[in-house]
This record gives structure tokens, C-alpha cells and sequence, in this order.
């Protein structure tokens, strides 16, 4: 029997107490603005991770879940009045609910089917919202509400919200993992002919990771549009979105609870200063598929993996 | 009649567009058929093409007709050190991303080195339009079908009838049993992903003349080609080129009727219902 407190739990929960911590010790704003961002990007990375790290089928386009989960929170909040904290879930539910319109063609084919129809889904999205100016205000994009408080209560509030998102991707990841869905999904992964000759429901269950894969990109979206109070196609259907998420995972490990945390604090941070370094459109982004290529060819399990086959450290 | 005339006059605008949908799509059909690689920097080294021959004819004043063939040999020389040093380390999936990851590099250095402007091939005597009976064609689009054609043909030609070509077919059919008849597989994938590149680098000149461009087009290109192949069922250049015609022309006549501004969804869509329907394509191998 394994104890019920393990020294991993105790690691995360001291980790997860001074992160909530951040806003209360931090000497600037600026701190808890990038812990912020960088949250929503492990956000999207770590639900990239549930379809493509565990079930072996690569989305190229998550952003299509964050822009859908934005433009939900978008205009319900601007044309109905409905409150922000209601639409964050909806926007997921949204972004859920078009993960199943693109999978029941494609879930079924093989992987490389999956990866074209959801790259060309993030730029049929972005044509959509730039067209549909009616609903979503075309290239103008929309402006929010501002929140009804000052500035630092608003970034404080809202870091608590996108660190709880945070902890609930992860806690999903980390007990999917432990399921038999998470078990069947690796399974899928591995060999997907097996998995169905030993009679797991395959469509079922790449169905179930990829619905929980767009969701929570879908939650961070809603979240970002009420941070950023303004958003448009360019932003939020952004192709780098989704090139961040795969990266993020795959440098920390795809596959793996903590690979797309360690992956998006490296690199969001590498990314942000080659940002603020050099600006000049273009810059960064190149940069980092640099930094993307190099891990493909040279470090394809990323860090989670170097550590478990050289160092024998397993991080779960 | 205006009904009719407006029919007619989107119809022949669809197909000389389809035409060069075909060249484009053929290069990527050939790698996805042959290698099983979906290729997704295919329409970004077509729009490094385009450049290549802009700047050609911008700086050393090389007229866009030879700058499209040094721009296609260029890119066969690319597509083959690509291969050779990053796409054969990979396989599958991984090459999808490897060549993703690609896409996202060359366009973010065309965006830094030369700027997310719109710019045009301009060539001075096509400007013009013809008229037949009613009916304009504009005179760089039928050139631009007419050197499509041209090109298709020929693949075809090299693909049936020469002995590399037929390596290629035998390839595409069955590597293991290919190999045992003495090709030399490793070479043909080489050799396959450099031509490859080489015709959408022709093609995404013709694009450079008929249309504006700039580094970030491609994700517009590339979802229509990924559509047009797998429409047209992988393997298969036939299928490839009546696909790009069958596009072509409903997205000429989408662009008539309803509005230009939803062409680009066009593509989308049938990817998608040919997912849903017939995952093979019209003319493809059973999946």
C-alpha cells in the first residue's frame, strides 16, 4: 500500500501555497501579470497534452478552443450583459462542443488526418470571426466592459481565478492519468489496433480526451478576453497559440503531468525576453521554432523523459 | 441574360484558378502519396518561392518567367537538404510537426526580414484582360493556367514514362517490395521531396503574379491544398487535379454570389465533409 501523503503531494501543495502566494509578496505588478499569462499558456499547453501527449493524436489547433472560449465570454458579456464568471465555464463548453463537430470526422482516421483538419480549423476560425462582423465584430474586434475595480485588484483577482483554472487542468491531468480512461488513451497511443483488440471503445475514449482538451483552452480564453478587455481575430485565433502549446508540452514531455508546466515556465519565460529583447514582428516566433525544431530532432521526450532514461529521476 | 453571363464568366475564373490550384497541390500530393509525409511547410516554401522571384525581378530586374524556374531549382536544392538533414531523422506524425514548426520559422523570417506587406510579380503585359463573348479573362490567369497545364503535363509525362518516375510509382505503391526490386528508396524520398518542393515553388510563383502575397498567405494556401489532396484521395494526381478544379470553381462561384470574403471557408469545408463522408477521397486508396 502507498502512503496516502506522498512526498510528490507534499511538493505540489508547498508549490501551489507560494504561487498563491505571488500576488501578496510580489514587489510589482509586472510579477504577477507574467505568473498570469504564463499560467494560461500552461493552461492551453497542459490541455494540448491530454490529446496529444497521452493519446498520441497532435492537435494543431488549439488556438481555435482558446479564440472560441474569448469570443464566447466576448460577446455574451458585450451584447447580453451576462457576468464574466459565468461565461469563463461556457467558452469551455464551447470549445468542447466544436472538439466534438471536428472529431467525429476525424478521431476516427488516422493521426495525420487529425493534425490537417485541425490546423486548417484554426484559420477557417479566424475567417469566420474576421467575416461574422454582425456577431463578432470582424477585424474591428471587441471591446469589454473595463472590470469594475482598480487596476490591482483586478490583476490580483484575476490571477487567483487563472491559477485556480491552473490547478483544476492539472488535477484532471494528474487523475486522468490514474484512470482507466488514461490508461486506455496511452494504450491508443502506443498501438491503437491492440487497444481496440482488447476491446477498449478507441472513438470513445479519444473522444473524451479531446473534449477535455479544448475545454480548458476554451476556459483560459474567456479568462484572457476579460484580462486583456479587448480582443480581436489576429489575437486570439493567433496560429502561434497552438504552436506554443505543442512546443511547451513537448520540451517538458509530452505524455507526462508535469511536462507542460516545466515546458511553459522555461519557455514562455525564453519566449517573453526574446520578445521584450529584439522588437521587431517576427522575431520571437522565429526564435522559438528554432528552439521547436531542436527539440524535435534532438530531444523528441523532452525533459521529463531525459530525466527518467538518464537520470532515473521519475517525475510523474 | 446577366444570370447566366455571370455564371459563365465564374465557371472559366474557377477553372483557370483550379488549374494552378493543381500545380500547386501537386507538389504536396507526390510527398504525401509517395512518403506519407503531409507536408505542412508546403505553402510556405511556395511563398519563399514567390519572393525569390520578386526579388529576382525587383533588384536584378530578372523577368518573373526565368525567375520562376531558378526559384523552382532553388527550392528542389532546399527540399533536398531539408530531407536529408531534418525530415528523414523523423517519421509520421513527428515529421508533421517537424515540418510545422518549419512553416512557422520561414514565415516569421520573411515577417522580420521582409515586413507582412502585400507585394505583387508584376509583369506589364498581362495586366490585361480578354473578352470572348461577354466573358473577361483576365490575361495573367490564363498564362497562369496555361503554365499549370504545362507543368502538370509534364509531371505526368515524368511520372509514367521515365524510369525515375516509375521508381517514384513503385515507390508510392510499396517501399519494401520496391526496394527488393533494387530501387534505391532512400534516394527516391530524397529525390520526391526535392521535386515536390520545386513544383508548388513554380506554382506559388504564377500565385505571386495573379494574386498579392505575404509571408502570412500561406496559412490561406495551405489549408486549400490539404483540402484539394485529400479530396482528391492521396496518391493520386488525377484525383489532385479534378479536385483543384472542383474547388476552384466553387470557390469562384461562392466568391460571385455570396461574397469573396468567404472563398477562403470554402476549402474548410470540404475538407471536412470529405472526412465525414468519404475519408478516401474521390479517387484515393481505400484508408
Amino acid at each position: 500500500m502507498k502512503p496516502a501523503v506522498t512526498l510528490g503531494k507534499v511538493v505540489a501543495a508547498v508549490i501551489f501555497i507560494i504561487l498563491a502566494l505571488v500576488p501578496v509578496f510580489s514587489p510589482e505588478l509586472f510579477y504577477v501579470d507574467f505568473m498570469l499569462l504564463l499560467y494560461m499558456y500552461a493552461v492551453i499547453a497542459a490541455g494540448w497534452n491530454i490529446i496529444g501527449g497521452y493519446t498520441g493524436y497532435y492537435c494543431f489547433g488549439h488556438t481555435a478552443f482558446f479564440g472560441l472560449g474569448a469570443y464566447t465570454t466576448a460577446i455574451l458579456v458585450t451584447k447580453l450583459g451576462v457576468s464574466p464568471f459565468i461565461t469563463f465555464p461556457l467558452g469551455g463548453l464551447v470549445a468542447a462542443a466544436f472538439a466534438f463537430v471536428i472529431g467525429y470526422p476525424t478521431l476516427r482516421l488516422k493521426g495525420a488526418y487529425f493534425a490537417i483538419a485541425t490546423l486548417s480549423l484554426s484559420f477557417a476560425l479566424q475567417i469566420l470571426a474576421l467575416n461574422l462582423t454582425p456577431i463578432t465584430g470582424g477585424g474591428e474586434g471587441i471591446s469589454l466592459p473595463l472590470p469594475p475595480w482598480d487596476i490591482e485588484t483586478t490583476i490580483t483577482i484575476i490571477y487567483y481565478i487563472m491559477l485556480s483554472v491552473f490547478a483544476a487542468t492539472i488535477a484532471t491531468t494528474y487523475f486522468l492519468e490514474r484512470s482507466r480512461v488514461g490508461l486506455a488513451l496511452k494504450c491508443i497511443r502506443d498501438n491503437e489496433l491492440a487497444a481496440e483488440s482488447v476491446g477498449i471503445p478507441t472513438t470513445m475514449m479519444k473522444f473524451i480526451a479531446f473534449l477535455l482538451s479544448a475545454f480548458f483552452p476554451g476556459v483560459a480564453g474567456g479568462i484572457f478576453a476579460y484580462y486583456a478587455t479587448y480582443i480581436d481575430p489576429p489575437t486570439v485565433f493567433n496560429p502561434s497559440i497552438s504552436m506554443f502549446a505543442i512546443v511547451f508540452s513537448m520540451f517538458g514531455g509530452a505524455g507526462s503531468v508535469t511536462g507542460p508546466i516545466i515546458g511553459s515556465a522555461i519557455l514562455f519565460t525564453v519566449s517573453q525576453a526574446a520578445r521584450y529583447t529584439i522588437v521587431v514582428p517576427g522575431f520571437d516566433l522565429m526564435v522559438f521554432s528554432v528552439i521547436a525544431i531542436a527539440i524535435i530532432l534532438f530531444m523528441p521526450k523532452g525533459i521529463v523523459g531525459v530525466l527518467r532514461e538518464k537520470y532515473r529521476i521519475r517525475l510523474p | 441574360m446577366v444570370v447566366e453571363g455571370a455564371l459563365l464568366q465564374a465557371l472559366v475564373t474557377g477553372v483557370l484558378l483550379g488549374g494552378v490550384y493543381a500545380l500547386m497541390t501537386s507538389g504536396l500530393s507526390l510527398i504525401f502519396g509517395v512518403m506519407d509525409i503531409a507536408n505542412a511547410a508546403q505553402a510556405t516554401f511556395a511563398v519563399l518561392a514567390a519572393y525569390l522571384t520578386y526579388w529576382l525581378q525587383t533588384i536584378y530586374g530578372v523577368s518573373p518567367f526565368v525567375g520562376m524556374v531558378v526559384s523552382a531549382l532553388a527550392l528542389f536544392v532546399v527540399g533536398v537538404v531539408v530531407y536529408k538533414f531534418m525530415v528523414s531523422r523523423v517519421a509520421g506524425l513527428m515529421a508533421f510537426t517537424l515540418l510545422y514548426m518549419m512553416a512557422m520559422f520561414l514565415e516569421n523570417t520573411m515577417i522580420f526580414t521582409w515586413t507582412n506587406l502585400y507585394r505583387n510579380i508584376r509583369v506589364e503585359f498581362l495586366t490585361t484582360s480578354i473578352g470572348v463573348g461577354g466573358i473577361y479573362v483576365p490575361l495573367d490567369r490564363l498564362v497562369g493556367f496555361a503554365i499549370a497545364a504545362v507543368g502538370f503535363g509534364l509531371l505526368s509525362y515524368f511520372l509514367k514514362y521515365t524510369y525515375l518516375g516509375k521508381a517514384i510509382r513503385a515507390t508510392m505503391q510499396n517501399p519494401v517490395a520496391a526496394s527488393l526490386m533494387g530501387i534505391n528508396v532512400k534516394f527516391i524520398y530524397l529525390i520526391t521531396f526535392g521535386l515536390g518542393l520545386a513544383l508548388s515553388g513554380f506554382a506559388g510563383t504564377v500565385m505571386g503574379v495573379i494574386y498579392s502575397f505575404n509571408p502570412t498567405i500561406a496559412d490561406e494556401w495551405i489549408g486549400i491544398m490539404f483540402a484539394i489532396v485529400v479530396f482528391g484521395g492521396l496518391g493520386s494526381l488525377m484525383g489532385t487535379f479534378i479536385a483543384s478544379l472542383i474547388i476552384g470553381v466553387i470557390t469562384s462561384i461562392v466568391g460571385t454570389y455570396v461574397s469573396m470574403v468567404w472563398s477562403p471557408l470554402v476549402a474548410f469545408a470540404v475538407l471536412i465533409l470529405t472526412l465525414w463522408i468519404k475519408p478516401s477521397g474521390i479517387m484515393g486508396r481505400k484508408l
